[in-house]
């Protein structure tokens, strides 16, 4: 394994934790050449996520968009409703094999924190996981889930008291008690070997898609779309498809809007470090990390893994922004016309993907990530919308 | 870098131990924390440390992040510099700017370390640059007359002791625990065993920083075979309490525990 995708990635962290990242990346690739390991892998994806997930045609939404067929990847119908579990159990089962009985996690959204508490009662591993106070009021029913599953959910009172503050908590709690534990990262960032992990646990999405469509389209669909915070599920999508035709859609969270506040780092932010790896960054002129804003908790990170900073130089994925209100407004629309309420986060996507559909002959076929299901952003869209 | 290795031999020599001072650069002002340093180095520091504040320092535990976070609601680049330059008027001792990476690199890595070395730093300590991406940057603080300081932690295995031992141009910093700054004290000493293999690579002096905060763990580090000590978060606390004179009286009880093992 590199560790670089292009100029970005690499490994800027303290000394203390360099020990963990090797032992890290050495125990990875003897898991992934396991036969037995990955079978365990495997199984649990099946059994007990219930994968493959399904691709839906939606036949209302291609009718009211009036352009390429609709497919959805139905992530939000993953076990506990959202992609992160791919990466959590593969994560665990990764912590239980380096013989570590304790696993520590950040959460925006609170869904990789549910995805790892999951994981960690099912493996019989102690867990704790960093949320940004304000995450902690504004997605409550999901601390409560993690609480449920017999973990630690501890607030992050410092700096913007959001996924980018609960980070730097879990890095530091790292720092401490590396020996006994597993930073099980909940995207494609921080330092190597995470996001090469975490984008190949989350690949299972993209071969998936590629199977499914050859199933129902006799080949490869001809656009592809994914919300982009950190990225996972985006990576997990466009790492399979890359060497394909395909094009590549990543969604950024404008916020309110790109003259305001956001978290468009991949269309606004320029190249630096933070958590660990070298990439795109919202950040001042001086080089101190800027506050993001998004609606949606999951989105709302100032950095974006590396991989994605490679794909934007490249020019093989092509990124773009939905604003608050524009994700609010495909949410109401898939739930109207799919009977699917999605995550704020996979909102953004559905936004962007209207246009993206509507420039396409109806011959086409473009596939957008659901990566998660709303239940948990309710209560605050219910708020929002009853203030306005 | 020349300031730093003669002051590190004169020590030797000496048979003295090494006293590092940090501050939060802009904390509470520019000029106050230049003051600070000032008093630290009036009072027995050999080595003066001076944090750019970040909106992120990761190493650092509660009371440097406060630090940092009171120094950006007016602390820019600029004012960072200038208080280098400032203090560089004031002290003949060596200066050490800790910085983590992504303020370096905004202003362009060579601009930043010309200007740097420009206000009279002698040495760069960044926390979050493993030795693993170091090559670049070693390259770049030397070219600027910068020395570049490696890192030893508890968990550093032995692999890695000799490219540590030759990027060691000036010292070597120590991290005494496992966890932030500002950590109560690791009783099991883990570090020691690293210093030790160390050793057999380099004469370079090793300090030890991280949860060093009095005399009396100062004076336990420099019984236990360190070549000196790097005390901050309480030096930090002791200037939000009663300004440089406080961090004077704390530099000056440090340097007698120090003073106080042979």
């Amino acid at each position: 394994m590199s560790g670089r995708f292009g100029a970005f990635g690499g490994q800027f962290v303290p000394e203390t934790l360099m020990a963990a990242l090797l032992e890290l990346e050495t125990a990875y690739r003897e898991a992934m050449a396991d036969r037995a390991f990955v079978d365990e892998y495997e199984g649990l994806l099946r059994d007990y996520v219930g994968r493959p997930t399904p691709l839906t045609h939606a036949r209302r939404l291609t009718e009211l968009w009036g352009g390429a067929e609709v497919y959805l990847k139905r992530e939000d119908l993953a076990h506990t409703g959202a992609h992160k579990i791919n990466n959590t159990l593969g994560q665990a089962l990764l912590c239980r094999r380096m013989g570590k009985g304790r696993i520590i996690a950040e959460t925006g959204a609170g869904q990789h924190g549910v995805a790892a508490a999951t994981a960690a009662a099912l493996l019989g591993l102690e867990c704790e996981v960093f949320m940004g106070a304000v995450d902690v009021e504004r997605q409550a029913p999901n601390v409560y889930r993690m609480e449920l599953l017999g973990t630690r959910v501890r607030p992050v009172d410092s700096g913007s008291r959001t996924l980018k503050d609960a980070t730097n908590a879990a890095l530091r709690e790292w720092v401490r008690s590396v020996e006994g534990t597993h930073y099980a990262i909940g995207s494609v960032v921080g330092p190597h070997p995470f996001p090469t992990i975490v984008r190949d646990l989350q690949s299972v999405i993209g071969r998936e898609v590629l199977r499914q469509c050859e199933a129902a389209l006799g080949g490869v669909p001809q656009a592809a779309v994914a919300c982009v915070g950190g990225g996972s599920n985006a990576a997990g999508l466009f790492a399979p498809l890359a060497p394909t035709e395909v094009a590549l859609y990543g969604v950024e969270a404008a916020g309110e809007g790109l003259h305001g506040r956001h978290a468009a780092t991949l269309t606004l932010g320029r190249p630096g470090v933070l958590h660990g790896a070298y990439s795109y960054l919202l950040q001042d002129d001086d080089g101190q990390v800027q506050e993001a804003h998004s609606i949606s908790a999951g989105l709302d990170y100032p950095g974006v893994g590396p991989e994605h900073s490679h794909w934007r130089e490249s020019g093989r994925v092509q990124y773009l922004s939905a604003t608050d209100d524009e994700a609010l407004e495909a949410l109401h629309l898939l739930s109207r016309s799919e009977g699917i309420i999605p995550a704020l986060e996979s909102a953004h996507a559905l936004a962007r993907a209207s246009q993206i559909a509507r420039q396409l002959p109806r011959s086409a076929a473009i596939v957008v990530v659901v990566s998660g299901r709303g239940d948990k952003d309710l209560e605050s869209i219910r708020q929002r919308e009853a203030s306005v | 870098m020349t300031r730093l290795k003669d002051s590190l031999q004169q020590i030797r020599e000496a048979r003295r131990a090494s006293l590092m001072a940090y501050l939060c650069a802009g904390d509470p002002s520019i000029e106050r924390s230049v003051e600070g340093l000032a008093a630290a180095a009036a009072a027995g520091a050999d080595l003066l440390e001076i944090g750019w504040p970040f909106s992120d320092p990761v190493a650092d535990g509660p009371v440097i992040q406060a630090a940092s976070e009171r120094a950006l609601h007016h602390a820019r680049r600029a004012d960072v510099i200038r208080a280098v330059a400032a203090l560089r008027a004031r002290v003949q001792q060596p200066i050490v700017v800790l910085s983590y990476l992504n303020p370096l690199l905004a202003g362009g890595r060579d601009e930043t370390l010309r200007e740097l070395s420009d206000a009279g730093a002698d040495a760069l300590v960044i926390p979050d640059l493993s030795l693993e991406e170091s090559a670049p940057w070693r390259e770049a603080a030397a070219a600027h007359g910068l020395s570049l300081t490696p890192f030893i932690a508890p968990t550093t295995g032995a692999g890695r002791l000799p490219q540590i031992a030759q990027a060691a141009d000036g010292f070597v910093y120590a991290v005494a625990l496992l966890g932030v700054t500002g950590s109560a004290a690791d009783e099991a000493e883990s570090i020691l065993p690293v210093v030790e293999a160390l050793r057999a690579h380099t004469k370079a002096p090793v300090l030890a920083g991280f949860g060093i905060g009095d005399a009396q763990a100062a004076a336990r580090w420099r019984s236990r075979g360190l070549d000196g000590v790097i005390v901050g978060s309480a030096l930090v606390a002791a200037m939000a309490k009663d300004g440089p004179p406080g961090v004077g009286r704390l530099v000056a009880e440090i340097r007698a525990g120090l003073d106080s093992v042979g």
